[in-house]
């Protein structure tokens, strides 16, 4: 193994700079191009580094992979190398581990480079900090896959527009999959770089040493898996691609005039179904009829057009739990202004570090020129920040709002010290909040609910912005005009997403509703409720359809996932959600009984058509009754895709005619099928001479000149 | 022939590649300590036959020994045995010669410094000579000589004289001669010279269109084979009387005729034909070229040189 080691090394190492000097560059480039915050995460349209280190470590890989295999395929220079006292085994580690030592000093080598540069400059420049090149790192270990991936496709024998190169897209897909989820779900993430990895290792390896042969059942079954994977994810990008070009072209037509409907308090604080017309002059949706919602029916039908002046009451709402932010990053981007600083305007930007527990403030100069102009500290005496849950935007002089587990901070644009608009109490670590915003331009309010257990905080602040927009003018102050503890009823506490109002300005009840929007089939439930959660009136009702704008997205698309492909996103579904994952998966369905049926039923008819094209390849590759049976468990589950590996994953069968019956049968095996007369007896010509032996004279040959 | 007698055997062994058969149900023992030629035209089979030998290619049937070891699994101890000479005098060009004797002497374990110095040395290369800056001569030399030098048991040459001078290729077959007559050394050699395979073999194997057609000593091929002279009209239908007829060639008013173990039986059928026939003298290139002529190719090639005259 030493010796081909050092001999792949000596031969390979002058493509090292062609790995390197990329990988600087794009490393180079992403610094320089980057907002403020240098890590892993991907702003705009433009790539993550994640995924740019994964892409181009991914292509150093696969070159290499090819650079190191293809010379191999002259039989003399494969004789040469293989022809020696070790096993080919020890030559494929040789191979592998000079690779791997090469990818190593081509991409790791930057990294490197780029973490012990952004130590030394700290966060003085740049929200910056070495960690963020770990996901690049663990993604960059994931595509050393695509270095077996060039090794494969070059030594397999197949066709190059045949099945050759899809373990190679496989192979990249894999890659792309953990970098687009190493920020989102590492242990999927983590999952397929393993598993991408040991895969196309281990098949490569069986490959190389069996002389470019599939033989084995570990070779069949990794490319098994490669070939369905690129197979079936040829298939189902096409239907994307179709689908999303119907339901662009159905949008482009409902969104020019179209209503939206949505359950409000009235004015009497009952739910009311109301329909927001949507201008398209001055983009913004006005409430032009309502109906009061009734148990178990529609009220679609009923809709009145209202006076102008009928209001809903303004609500608090908790639209979902505010984890956006990713407690694996370090630095949480607040906002940027430009904020007037006595007769000039500086340029500013805010950024918590999560690990300082600060904001760090910067100063945006020309060029985006970054310098650390203060750091805030959290104030006394909450003393910390917590985790990061919400924010407002940030006004034109930088005043902006926060929402941590540990209370609500006002951020100034020029002051020193973050001030405390409502610290929470301790227990509050499960706090989920939404920040409602009023839509009335002349009246700009932030409306907080924040939620922790069974009890939720009503906050309301003064920020009256005297501009008719919420985008300028000064701010006059802010302050809290509105505080409340309110104990929720045991069934409101429960529903992810609620709505409280008070159904009158002083001292009356609440009323609270959990609709589910994202299944308008669901009963809804309806409260009014005292401030100690003592339930006074109960209602429930169905929501109905509330999309703003109704668009036929047919469900094509599903009809391609065979039910192994849906079997193991439903298991990530339900790993990752938990039961609520499931069950909105299964709401989802019941909501759209039809809609879901037919690509179900479709998504039904792949095992079938899976299981037939698995039995015609089978025939045709001659395989026997154990093997045609473990494969259609593969078909079922995969699909056509999947049945179509078996003509990959199996040589495909010469035939001949037998010398003796003249039928057609396959050449490799010992005697004929037919009629089992022995192949390896040839007819003698009867020029033969082999010794102790004499020659038949029976069909001598034609004259080569008359 | 006792079984630890022999170096290489094959059963039915058969390559296809795709629908083209390489080899065809070969079946071949290559004694210990003799120098067996393996002859044959270009495609006839004899580097895949090679390569199945040494396990670099699995066969689509049949199965191959080398030492008495699989062909599809041989030991790294087994190789180190076996000395290999791939067609074309492959080397890494970036290698110097001193990195090619290391590669090789670091996996055989009977690597013979002094025997790859001299041979380097004869050659007309300096160990830090560059593969891709020498000539193809030296190249060949040097790929001799790390073949060589792992001193192996069996050696399994694919044309070895490619490239090489004739005094350089002189030297190899003394060179080979000498090897053969050390403690039994068993030699397959591929070759299109036969000058070579006269001055060097103990056995011919011919392949021809991958079937094996002779597989003799050959002194007993030579007296195996026989020729004759007729001044008269050659056609198919005289050429199915004669049994064993290898190869009819037609010069000018003659037919050559070479047949396989001619008999009274063949003397009657040829005079039958022309009263006039004579017996002629067959060389061993006589006797070899009968088997590897491609008959189509060799008529096209004689009837473009009458038009040219």
């Amino acid at each position: 193994m030493k010796t081909i080691f050092w001999k792949e090394l000596r031969e390979h190492a002058r493509w090292t700079p062609m790995g390197i000097i990329p990988m600087v560059i794009v490393l180079v480039l992403k610094w320089q191009s980057t907002e403020l915050i240098f890590d892993s995460g991907q702003y705009g349209n433009s790539l993550s580094l994640t995924s740019l280190v994964g892409l181009l470590a991914a292509s150093i890989a696969l070159c290499l992979g090819f650079v190191q295999t293809w010379s191999d395929q002259r039989p003399a220079a494969r004789a040469l190398l293989l022809h020696r006292g070790i096993t080919a085994d020890a030559a494929f580690c040789g191979k592998l581990l000079a690779g791997l030592l090469l990818y190593t000093v081509a991409v790791f080598g930057p990294l490197l480079g780029m973490a012990a540069f952004i130590t030394s400059v700290g966060i003085e420049y740049r929200a910056a900090s070495p960690s963020a090149l770990i996901p690049s790192a663990l993604i960059a270990i994931a595509a050393f896959s695509c270095w077996a991936a060039g090794l494969l496709m070059v030594q397999r024998n197949a066709w190059f527009f045949g099945s050759r190169l899809l373990p190679g897209l496989t192979a990249a897909l894999a890659v792309f999959a953990c970098g687009s989820l190493m920020d989102v779900v590492f242990w999927l993430a983590t999952t397929i770089g393993i598993a991408t990895l040991v895969v196309y290792l281990t098949t490569a390896r069986t490959v190389f040493v069996n002389s470019g042969q599939n033989a084995t059942g570990v070779a069949r079954a990794g490319l098994t898996v490669a070939l369905t994977v690129a197979i079936l994810t040829m298939v189902l990008s096409v239907a994307m691609m179709v689908e999303t070009y119907r339901t662009r072209a159905a949008y482009a037509r409902a969104a020019g005039n179209h209503n939206q409907y949505t359950v409000e308090f009235g004015p009497d604080g009952e739910p009311w179904l109301t329909r927001s017309h949507y201008s398209t002059t001055d983009y913004k949706y006005e409430i032009d009829q309502a109906a009061k919602m009734l148990p178990d029916r529609s009220v679609r039908d009923q809709l009145q057009p209202v006076p102008a002046d009928w209001k809903p009451l303004h609500q608090w709402s908790s639209a979902g739990y505010g984890y956006g932010y990713s407690r694996s990053r370090r630095f949480i981007h607040l906002g940027e202004a430009s904020v007037p600083s006595g007769t000039e305007h500086v340029r500013r930007s805010w950024v918590l570090d999560r690990k300082q527990d600060a904001i760090l403030v910067y100063a945006i100069r020309p060029r985006a020129w970054y310098r650390l102009e203060a750091t805030l500290l959290p104030p006394e005496p909450i003393g910390t920040f917590g985790e990061m849950r919400n924010q407002s935007a940030v006004d034109v002089n930088g005043n902006f709002t926060i929402v941590t587990t540990t209370g609500v901070f006002q951020v100034p644009g020029n002051g020193t010290e973050v001030e405390v608009i409502y610290a929470l109490p301790e227990h509050s670590k499960e706090l989920f909040s939404e920040i409602q915003r009023q839509t009335d331009p002349q009246v700009n309010q932030l409306r907080l609910l924040l939620r922790f257990g069974d009890r939720v905080v009503l906050l309301e602040t003064e920020h009256v912005d005297d501009s008719p927009t919420m985008s300028l003018g000064p701010v006059r102050g802010l302050g809290v005009v509105y505080g409340s503890v309110v104990q929720l009823p045991d069934a409101l506490a429960t529903e992810r997403t609620i709505s409280i109002a008070r159904d009158s300005a002083e001292g009356g009840d609440f009323v609270g509703l959990a609709p589910n929007w994202s299944q308008p089939q669901r009963p809804s439930d309806w409260f009014r409720f005292a401030a100690d959660g003592k339930i006074i009136e109960k209602k429930q009702f169905t929501v109905g359809s509330t999309a703003a704008v109704v668009v036929e997205t047919g469900n094509s698309f599903a009809a391609f996932v065979p039910p192994g492909a849906f079997a193991i996103g439903f298991a990530i579904v339900a790993i990752e959600n938990g039961d609520s994952g499931i069950e909105q998966v299964w709401s989802n369905a019941k909501a759209k009984p039809i809609e879901s049926a037919i690509p179900v039923a479709f998504g039904l008819i792949q095992p079938l058509l899976g299981i037939l094209v698995a039995v015609w390849a089978a025939r045709r590759r001659r395989l026997d009754k154990r093997a045609t049976r473990r494969w259609l468990w593969w078909a079922f589950f995969y699909g056509p895709c999947g049945s179509l590996a078996i003509l990959a994953a199996y040589p495909r069968i010469v035939r001949e005619s037998c010398d003796a019956c003249r039928e057609v049968t396959r050449i490799d095996v010992a005697t004929c099928e037919q009629c089992g007369h022995s192949l390896d007896e040839v007819p003698k010509i009867g020029i033969e001479v082999f010794d102790q032996d004499q020659t038949t004279a029976t069909a001598p040959p034609q004259p080569s000149a008359s | 022939m006792r079984e630890d007698k022999i170096a290489i055997r094959t059963r039915g062994l058969t390559r296809y590649f795709g629908q083209k058969a390489a080899l065809r149900s070969l079946t071949l023992d290559v004694p210990r300590g003799q120098v067996s030629a393996l002859v044959g035209h270009n495609g006839a089979g004899k580097t895949t036959l090679i390569r199945l030998l040494l396990g670099l290619l699995p066969p689509t049937r049949g199965c191959a020994e080398l030492l008495g070891c699989d062909s599809q699994s041989l030991t790294p101890e087994v190789r180190t045995r076996v000395g290999y000479l791939a067609e074309g005098h492959f080397l890494w060009g970036w290698m110097k010669a001193r990195d090619a004797a290391r590669l090789q002497r670091e996996t055989f374990p009977r690597w013979d410094q002094h025997l790859f110095d001299s041979m380097l040395k004869f050659f007309g290369v300096s160990p830090d000579s560059r593969v891709r800056q020498i000539s193809r001569g030296q190249r060949a030399g040097v790929s001799l000589a790390m073949t060589l030098a792992t001193d192996p048991e069996l050696l399994v040459l694919d044309d070895p004289s490619m490239g090489l001078d004739p005094v350089a290729r002189r030297a190899l077959v003394e060179g080979l001669l000498a090897f053969a007559r050390r403690d039994d050394r068993t030699i397959l050699v591929c070759t299109h010279l036969l000058d070579d395979v006269e001055r060097l073999a103990d056995r011919i194997a011919i392949v021809s269109s991958g079937r094996l057609l002779v597989d003799s000593g050959l002194s007993e091929f030579r007296d195996r084979i026989g020729g004759w002279t007729l001044e008269a009209e050659f056609g198919a239908q005289q050429a199915a009387q004669i049994p064993g007829l290898i190869d009819s060639r037609q010069t000018r008013e003659r037919t050559h005729l070479v047949v396989a173990d001619p008999d009274s039986e063949t003397e009657t059928a040829v005079q039958r034909i022309s009263g006039t026939a004579r017996r002629e003298e067959l060389t061993l290139e006589d006797a070899v070229l009968a088997y590897l002529r491609p008959a189509a190719m060799v008529g096209s090639i004689s009837d473009a040189l009458e038009n040219v005259r």
